[in-house]
């Protein structure tokens, strides 16, 4: 196991440095550029355009660029953001607690749902209960997040006043759990309701098929109870391929949530990428690009591990 | 099957106990806290990139943080005059602050002038400003007007002269009005070496300042705050803070405005102002802006080089239907370049008027004639253009599909391409490929002459459509030099009469600026400046 794991986080290091390549020159070709934010300034020439160009380092060829980047990214220095003149990383560092206590509180909520959904869906397939659940997951995934989003701030903070209406927290006041959480109901519900829409489904699918397996019909003919075998037999069997889904699921979750976080004014990665994206500010997005590409790598092979611990038959080598 | 019980309970626990925190404990926070809490909320589309005065690049949205921290010698009233406001006197040729051949200034600070560390703001504080906006190392948000600087003289702590090159009719206005560029701290800049400006703690936590309120806190991605100032030299601020929410959403911002999360929203688009109006305890500002709204022709197609052709399609729009139907008369139409409030413009100078009958007459004379398939047609190619402008722009998307209907009423085919606001004025505008109409808008600062020099002269940087009139570069260069404006308006006059006659753009109109505030008073818009150059006198009032 611990040679499998070794082998895969060498394979890992080419693919990285591909992904990083690859971005950075196909970030380089995308028309605009940072220095257009300065383009419209008061006295503006091409003599100084020339003067921010080369303050910048952007008019090094772009090898060099990408080499200087990289030594830099290998020592943890991932440049300057070319939009607010602070450390690149240190952004998104910043971002990401609010990032994670959105996601995380939305991924817990939905992986609880959505096995008791998903299970249920399963025992009682075909019954209202499942046409239902079925029906609330087609608009889970159908509803677009920028129009539920509003349509949810409009309700519960403009008409009912129930919550406040975006923001991490109520300004002005101390840190307060409360009023966290208050902030947190409604992007938290939206992302959740995304994530319980699509994961309840894979549920259902992994456990209608254990449930017709011959061990299950055993159990059965054996008196077992239903709900034993529902929980323990088929649950446990159920749950290999799903938690595949989940491991995966949880890697992009650093990503952070782009509209969401928009929407709500919700000050964390997802956001921020985005604002740099529309300034081109490319060492931010390099940062948030290659955590991610990293998270996502390790989630694979974390994945993959997982899977064998869970199931004795899979063999790693 | 304890396991089960368990995760059945933390879910329902979880999703019950969020939900009755949010819907009971804990309704309308914001509200909560300005309610007599003296604390402003002013909602922001977009964060700052820094609070530094003198860095880029140019942003509203830093300019409004720091017009309520920073102030420089001079400011400009709603009515487009400069006041004294770290000086004591605006200098002049009559007053003998400018000497008679225009080349150099006399200032005098305020003796009760402060930072916010209790220290005198002095001469040095301004030499230090001049040394770091010209250093080549410093990404300067402009240069204009101090590159012409030979040296600056510090005659004592509360008096330095300027030198300049040549004489500079808009010196002032480029170099000590507003905040950008603004006056920097000695204190803090006097010792730092040029390149490490850019990077400077300095820049996100400007811990010394000489305005009415002072730096407190940036949480990122969330909220600035600035307190007040007690060392600030005028009135007493009416609030204690002014909390700066950055809400990166315009459909959310207006939620916020609904729900009384905020008090002020500065810019507000015009297709919100209907719902604005409805919001108890609002108050929904209209204010005409030194701006124009134009689609920059690009000269380099062959067909638009033929100026009636240009004159035909501004004759096939009509431009007061776009006034009337999508800015709901809140903009003026416009003859040329030059806004009416601006005291270069010739008021004799009227718009086109819409007639699609003289344009029709004018393409035929340019050699334009109907083809079978219902367009325009010249030596076997159909009259085909491309109208392009940002992309997500509500009331521009609105315009093009006017637009579009206008000119295939003449016989005009037009494809509609839009594109990211950074792409489009970093890359399509400049390369003046992919786009034969390009529609944006300008914002004038003080000195209206400053944008159609860089848009419709050899010389400027975003003269995307090459339009070239030596005439034009002649009359700029001309009155570049003159230092009061009664002989500068002549020359500006004469080149908006070129610009109308020659159409380098359609003109379109100048939209008026909407602001709102709710729960609020003392605000009052300035279009020379940001909404928080007079925040001293913002008080809320519930």
């Amino acid at each position: 196991m611990a040679m499998y794991i070794l082998r895969r986080l060498l394979q890992a290091v080419p693919v990285l440095l591909g992904i990083s390549l690859l971005l950075f020159f196909m970030m380089h070709s995308i028309p605009g550029g940072p220095l257009a934010m300065y383009a419209h300034e008061p006295g503006m020439t091409k003599q100084l355009m020339a003067q921010l160009s080369a303050n910048l380092g952007l008019n090094k060829p772009l090898w060099q660029q990408y080499v200087d980047w990289l030594g830099g990214a290998l020592q943890g220095n991932f440049g300057y953001s070319y939009s607010y003149g602070i450390p690149a990383a240190q952004m998104v560092l910043q971002r990401m607690p609010a990032t994670l206590e959105l996601m995380i509180s939305a991924f817990v909520i939905a992986v609880i749902l959505s096995f008791i959904i998903g299970v249920i869906s399963a025992v009682k397939q075909y019954s209202i209960w499942d046409y239902c659940m079925t029906i609330l997951s087609y608009f889970g995934v159908a509803m677009p997040t920028f129009w539920l989003g509003l349509m949810v701030l409009v309700l519960f903070a403009v008409d009912l006043h129930w919550f406040p209406a975006g923001g991490i927290s109520s300004p002005g006041i101390p840190f307060s759990l409360g009023d966290r959480i208050s902030h947190a109901v409604l992007p938290v519900s939206i992302l959740a309701l995304y994530l319980i829409a699509h994961e309840s489904r894979y549920v259902r699918s992994s456990m209608l098929e254990v449930l017709g397996a011959d061990y299950i019909r055993t159990a059965r003919a054996k008196g077992l109870l239903r709900r034993t075998i529902t929980w323990r037999h088929a649950l446990r069997n159920a749950l290999l391929p799903v938690v595949t889904v989940m491991v995966m699921d949880g890697a992009y979750l650093f990503g952070g949530a782009l509209i969401t976080e928009t929407i709500f004014s919700w000050p964390g990665m997802g956001r921020l990428f985005i604002q740099a994206i529309s300034q081109d500010d490319y060492p931010v997005i390099m940062v948030e690009i290659t955590m991610l590409s990293v998270i996502i790598v390790l989630a694979n092979i974390v994945s993959d591990v997982l899977y064998a611990v869970l199931d004795p038959r899979v063999k790693l080598g | 099957m304890k396991k089960s019980r368990f995760a059945l309970g933390l879910a329902s626990s979880l999703a019950s106990v969020s939900l009755l925190l949010g819907a009971n404990a804990f309704s309308i926070p914001a509200q909560a806290a300005t309610a007599g809490s003296g604390i402003v909320i002013d909602g922001l589309f977009e964060e700052p990139g820094n609070l530094n005065p003198i860095l880029g690049p140019d942003e509203t949205f830093s300019s409004i943080v720091e017009t309520s921290i920073f102030r420089n010698l001079f400011m400009v009233s709603p009515t487009n005059q400069l006041l004294p406001d770290l000086a004591t006197v605006v200098p002049t040729t009559a007053n003998g602050g400018i000497s008679k051949n225009g080349l150099t200034y006399t200032f005098h600070i305020k003796p009760s002038a402060k930072w916010s560390n209790g220290q005198p703001v002095t001469s040095k504080d301004v030499w230090i400003t001049w040394k770091m906006i010209t250093s080549p190392e410093v990404n300067a948000v402009s240069k204009l007007g101090w590159t012409d600087v030979t040296s600056l003289d510090i005659v004592n702590a509360k008096t330095f002269t300027v030198h300049l090159k040549v004489p500079d009719g808009a010196f002032l206005d480029n170099c000590f009005s507003g905040n950008l560029p603004g006056i920097i701290p000695y204190s803090v800049f006097g010792k730092m070496s040029p390149k490490d400006v850019n990077t400077a703690s300095f820049n996100h936590a400007p811990q010394v300042s000489d305005g009415p309120f002072m730096f407190k806190s940036w949480d990122p991605g969330a909220a600035i705050t600035v307190v007040d100032n007690p060392y600030w030299y005028g009135p007493k601020p009416k609030s204690s803070e002014i909390l700066f929410k950055i809400i990166p959403n315009q459909d959310t911002l207006l939620t916020n405005a609904q729900a009384h999360a905020i008090n002020v929203w500065y810019f507000d688009p015009v297709e919100d102002v209907g719902e604005l109006n409805a919001i108890s305890g609002a108050h929904v500002y209209f204010a005409n802006q030194p701006a124009f709204e134009m689609a920059v022709v690009n000269l380099r197609d062959p067909n638009l080089a033929d100026v009636r052709v240009r004159e035909a399609l501004e004759m096939a729009i009509n431009r007061q239907a776009i006034v009337q139907q999508i800015w709901k008369g809140h903009a003026t139409l416009l003859a040329a370049d030059q806004p009416p409030m601006a005291w270069s413009s010739d008021p004799a100078l009227k718009p086109y008027p819409y007639n699609p009958v003289e344009a029709k007459k004018l393409l035929a004379e340019a050699g334009w004639k109907m083809g079978s398939n219902g367009y325009l047609q010249k030596d076997g190619k159909t009259f085909n253009l491309i109208y392009a402008t940002t992309a997500g722009n509500a009331y521009r998307e609105a315009t093009e599909q006017l637009v579009l209907y206008w000119l295939k009423q003449v016989g005009i085919q037009v494809t509609i391409q839009n594109y990211p606001a950074n792409e489009y004025f970093g890359s399509v505008l400049p390369s003046g490929k992919g786009w034969d109409l390009g529609e944006f808008q300008y914002g004038d600062g003080t000195d209206p002459t400053f944008g159609p020099f860089q848009l419709f002269t050899s010389a400027g940087s975003q003269d995307f459509g090459d339009f070239n009139n030596p005439t034009v570069d002649k009359l700029f260069s001309q009155e570049s030099v003159l230092s009061s404006q009664a002989a500068r308006a002549p020359m500006m006059q004469k080149i908006e009469q070129i610009f109308h006659a020659q159409l380098p753009a359609l003109w379109y109109y100048a939209p008026q600026q909407i602001d709102t505030t709710i729960n609020m008073t003392g605000y009052t818009p300035d279009p020379w400046s940001v909404d928080t150059w007079n925040c001293w006198n913002w008080a809320v009032t519930k």
